[in-house]
Order: C-alpha cells, then structure tokens, then sequence
C-alpha cells in the first residue's frame, strides 16, 4: 500500500467515524428533548426558567433529574456537538501526519474552548 | 413560560426548516422574524434560538455529506479559523447591543440575502473548476458518474469573507452559507456541491462559537430552543426532499420578495 492510498484510507474512515458521532449526537440529543419537552408537558410544575448555570449542572448531572434536566442536556449536549466534529478532525490529520492541519484545526478547538470559558467566567 | 405554545414552535420550526432546506439556506433567517414577529421574542432569544437550529440541521447534514465524501476539511478548517474568530466576536458584541439595534440589522441582512437570492437566481451558471490551486481535493459526482478533482482559488479572499460570514452568524444567528457558498463558488472555483458541504459542515462549528456566549447570557430558553430546534431539524430533512422534486427557480423568487416583506415589519418595528 502506498503513502498517498494509506492517507486515503485514514481519511475515509475519520470521515465515517465524524459522520457517524454527529449522527449519533443529534439523535441523542433530540430524543433527550423530546422526553424532557414530554415530561414537562405531563408535569408543568418544572416549566420554570433556569439560568445558564442549572443548565450547565443539568449536564454534569448536578441536578436532579426532570424535564428541565433532560431539556437542558439534550441542548448542551447538542452544542458540544461541533466541538466534537472538530476533535475527531484533528484526530484524523494526527493519523495521517499532517502537523500543518492539526495546528490549524487545533487552533479552531481552543478558540471554541476560550469562547467557552469566556462565556462562563463573565 | 408557557407549555401550550410548544406545538406551535414545533410547526414554525417544521415550516421554517422546510423552506430554508429547499432553499439551500438552513432556517435562520425565515426562524428569527417568525419568532420575533408571530411570538414576540426578544430579538437575543430568537438569535439564541436561531444559533441551536444552526447546529442540529448543520450537525445532521454534515454526517450526511462526510458519507459522501463531498465535504473538503482542509479547506473547510482553514476557513474556520476566521470563520470562529469573527463569530466569537458577532456573540460578544450582540450582547453588548439593544433589541432594537440587533432589529434593525437583521432586516438590513434580510435585505441583503433578498438580494443575494435575487441574484443567484439569474442563473449564471457555475465558473470553470481547475484542478490546480490550494487543498486540491476529489469527489464523485453521482448525477454525472464522474470524478470530479478541484483545487480552491483566492483562498485569502475566502477568509476574508468567512469573517464576515462568521462575524453575521455570531451577531444575528444565521448560519452564513448564503454568504460563504457562493464566495466558494465563483470565487474559490469550487464545485457547488462541495462548496455546500464544506459550508454545512463548517456552519456549526461556527454557530457553536457563540452558543456558549448566549446561554450563559441566558438567552437559551429550554423551552422555546428545544421545540424549535426539533421543528427545524425534521423540517429541513422535509426541505431536502422536496427541493429535489420542484422547481427551484420560482420558489427561490417567491422568497426572496418574502424577505424583502419581513424586512419591512422588522424595521419598522
């Protein structure tokens, strides 16, 4: 098998992999709202307001759990998604050697790492 | 917040998502006026909104693409390191604006995308591909069964123009491919089908720059994001199939002159 066919391989199954770890992560995520959107709907007493901070801990899984948890997983969980896609590109161009592009797509990461500290740190 | 109004975020999203996935679009910019004009939401929330809409139809479409092998991450990367600087920048300095001010620039972006959608639709034609130039990249076109081999062209004027399209996205939580693809085409000389997957997939990583910055203002109301994500997301998959069953040359005047009318209210609002 030759360098460039190698490369060709390592790409294709990165590729397969992200495509199939967004799939999953919309999935997840929008059954989490479905149930959390179902259980408020049966139970309207937890259709209150959070702030950022519940819904963050809702994540962690700090808080108990009900509607506004699920809801408020399936929401970060779906932000995290592109955070994911770029981790598993810069997982792919370490595979394949390519220093140039993992600095690159790295750097994309930690921008999207400061935006996210910048967010809470206010 | 109160619950009966799920169903009909629900729908709004399902008609938005439709329209914006025949169109090509993602549903931001149909989203963010049905939410401030038919529910009267503060224009950051229906940003906020408009940004997890974003993510899932861009997150969905992207697996889709990468299966196909159409999506350039190269390319699409290297955008993005401007791409997420100027959306970082779009959700800092939206917070820092009124209602109103955020309003009024989303009716002038309306006024803009109109015009794009006016445009396109001349039906110029897509430029010559060469296979020479940065991030030379290959895919099979299945409508013709050939390989198609591509390289981008003016890739510092596509990060020019992805910082603007990043910098909207953050600032009024559309997705920014109304800009971005048809830079990549005529500009970059990129074939229009890579030029939409690479936009899709990069289009939430963008949205996700200022996400963050909008929940932690909390302006992502669970209640109203989760139904109208969901309502967009099955939505735009309805879009997609029906875009390749009618004609798309109507349809895109049809909405561009509905546009133009939202805009209108917006501004006068």
């Amino acid at each position: 098998m030759t360098a460039d066919s190698s490369t060709s391989v390592v790409r294709h199954r990165v590729e397969r992999l992200t495509a199939g770890a967004l799939r999953t992560c919309v999935w997840l995520s929008s059954l989490l709202m479905i149930g959390g959107l179902m259980w408020a709907w049966f139970e309207p007493t937890h259709a209150v307001s959070p702030s950022a901070h519940d819904q963050l801990s809702a994540f962690l899984f700090l808080q108990p759990l009900n509607a506004l948890t699920l809801l408020s997983i399936g929401t970060v969980l779906l932000i995290l998604t592109p955070f994911l896609r770029v981790a598993l590109a810069i997982l792919g161009f370490i595979l394949e050697h390519d220093r140039t592009f993992t600095l690159i797509s790295l750097s994309v990461f930690l921008m999207l790492i400061a935006e996210l500290a910048y967010a809470f740190w206010q | 917040m109160d619950l009966s109004l799920t169903p009909v975020l629900i729908l709004g999203g399902i008609v938005t998502g439709t329209i914006g996935g025949m169109l090509g679009l993602g549903g931001g910019v149909f989203l963010v006026p049905f939410l401030v004009i038919a529910f009267n939401l503060p224009m950051h929330q229906a940003i906020a909104t408009s940004i997890l809409a974003v993510i899932a139809t861009s997150s969905a479409g992207a697996a889709l693409h990468l299966e196909r092998g159409l999506v350039n991450i190269r390319l699409g990367m290297l955008l993005e390191t401007t791409t997420v600087a100027g959306a970082i920048l779009g959700g800092v300095t939206a917070n820092f604006l009124s209602g109103d001010t955020l309003r009024h620039l989303f009716a002038v972006l309306l006024l803009i995308v109109s015009g794009l959608m006016f445009w396109r639709n001349r039906g110029t034609g897509e430029p010559s591909v060469l296979d020479t130039g940065a991030y030379v990249s290959s895919f099979r076109d299945e409508s013709s069964g050939q390989q198609i081999v591509y390289g981008a062209q003016r890739v510092p004027l596509l990060m020019g123009i992805s910082l603007i399209a990043g910098n909207v996205s953050g600032l009024l939580g559309v997705g920014g491919g109304i800009f971005k693809v048809p830079a990549m085409t005529m500009l970059g000389g990129i074939p229009m089908k890579a030029s939409t997957a690479t936009s899709n997939f990069m289009i939430g990583v963008t949205a996700a720059a200022s996400a963050f910055i909008y929940l932690a203002h909390g302006h992502m109301e669970p209640y109203i994001v989760a139904p109208t994500a969901l309502g967009v997301l099955g939505g735009s998959f309805l879009g997609i199939r029906l875009s390749q069953k009618l004609r798309s040359s109507s349809l895109t005047i049809i909405f561009a002159a509905f546009l133009l009318l939202i805009a209108v209210p917006l501004l006068l609002r």
